[in-house]
């Protein structure tokens, strides 16, 4: 009797792995599973294949792949954190303050946004990638902090706060970040608030961009995304087996 | 490779995957497996060809591997580093077995 293997997997093992297709490798892996008789192995096997396919792809640019991980985990991380710790005596505190005072409050509050958006995030990034320098860590928070500061200057809204439009304004963004974050699912409002969380995580990819990364890895980047997307919109544009 | 040379004619990517899992103790995947015979055969080290589909592999052909004489020559060498550097290794003591 022949079992058959995890169908998502397979689809997976045939769709997201680029390059050109290893005919042999899917038959060793389904001989393999007629033995050991473990979908979890399978399972195992098929996302290490597709690691090692997208790691070649990337001139084994494993830096980007945990780049890529890491920033896509702080953005969304970032973004439930936020949820989290509205409610909590420093967000409330700093919160409070930061809306009854006047719009130069800002770069008062720019070293513990920084310390707290890039400095820790970057330390971890850093340490996990075992190139916790001080000169590493120097220039990425410098890279990140110039970043962060430049964003805030495009953003700036130069009419003060007790402005009665711009009172209106921002109680108006307030109120839809707070419905954003009540209806998470709801995509279009959900938006608002990914286009919040992105802003914060941008110097973040700056800074990890100027520390660490391949950069002419990260240049293939984007090809290597639109293969694996054309591969799932369109099939396989594989002809021939490789071996 | 030198499981290659162990299994001989039949190496392909199960049985070298299981070789070299008796050998280790560790579980091997076979995507790596595969990675570390492609850069081999990048190298010359050993060649590859492909044998005929079956059907309990879903009608996928396998691919055998074997060691290249250049392959051989290196592993030779290899293993006269290996014998030189032990003989010249003082006894070894405090670790187990």
């Amino acid at each position: 009797m022949i079992l058959i293997p995890p169908a998502l997997a397979t689809w997976m093992l045939k769709h997201l792995v680029l390059g050109k297709r290893n005919e042999a490798l899917e038959g060793d892996l389904l001989e393999e599973f007629q033995r050991r008789r473990s979908a979890s192995w399978y399972w195992r096997q098929v996302l290490w294949v597709m690691l090692l396919s997208f790691s070649k792809a990337l001139g084994a640019g494993w830096a980007v792949i945990w780049t890529v991980v890491f920033a896509g985990v702080w953005v969304y991380g970032l973004y439930e954190l936020a949820c989290l710790t509205s409610h909590s005596p420093f967000q409330v505190a700093f919160g409070n303050w930061l809306r009854h005072e006047p719009y130069y409050a800002y770069p008062l509050l720019m070293p513990v946004v920084i310390i707290e958006y890039i400095a820790l995030p970057l330390a971890v990034y850093l340490a996990l990638t075992h190139n916790l320098t001080l000169r590493a860590f120097t220039v990425g928070l410098s890279v990140g902090a110039a970043a962060h500061i430049i964003m805030l200057l495009l953003s700036f809204r130069p009419i003060p706060f007790f402005h009665p439009i711009s009172r209106a304004l921002n109680t108006s963004l307030d109120y839809l970040f707070a419905y954003a974050r009540a209806e998470h699912w709801n995509v279009r409002l959900w938006l608002t608030s990914y286009e919040e969380a992105l802003r914060w995580s941008l110097p973040l990819l700056t800074a990890i961009c100027s520390t660490k990364i391949n950069r002419s890895a990260l240049r293939r980047l984007p090809g290597v995304l639109a293969t694996t997307i054309r591969n799932v919109m369109l099939g396989l544009p594989r002809h021939a087996p490789c071996d | 490779m030198l499981a290659l040379l162990r299994l001989g004619e039949d190496a392909y990517g199960v049985p070298i995957t299981r070789e070299l899992e008796a050998s280790s103790g560790r579980e091997a995947g076979i995507a790596s497996v595969y990675a570390a015979l492609e850069r081999l055969e990048r190298k010359g080290f050993v060649t590859s060809r492909r044998g005929e589909p079956t059907p309990e592999r879903g009608g996928r052909a396998k691919r055998f591997f074997h060691v290249t004489p250049f392959g051989l020559q290196q592993v030779r060498k290899t293993q006269k580093t290996l014998v030189r550097l032990w003989q010249g290794l003082p006894q070894l003591g405090g670790g187990r077995s």
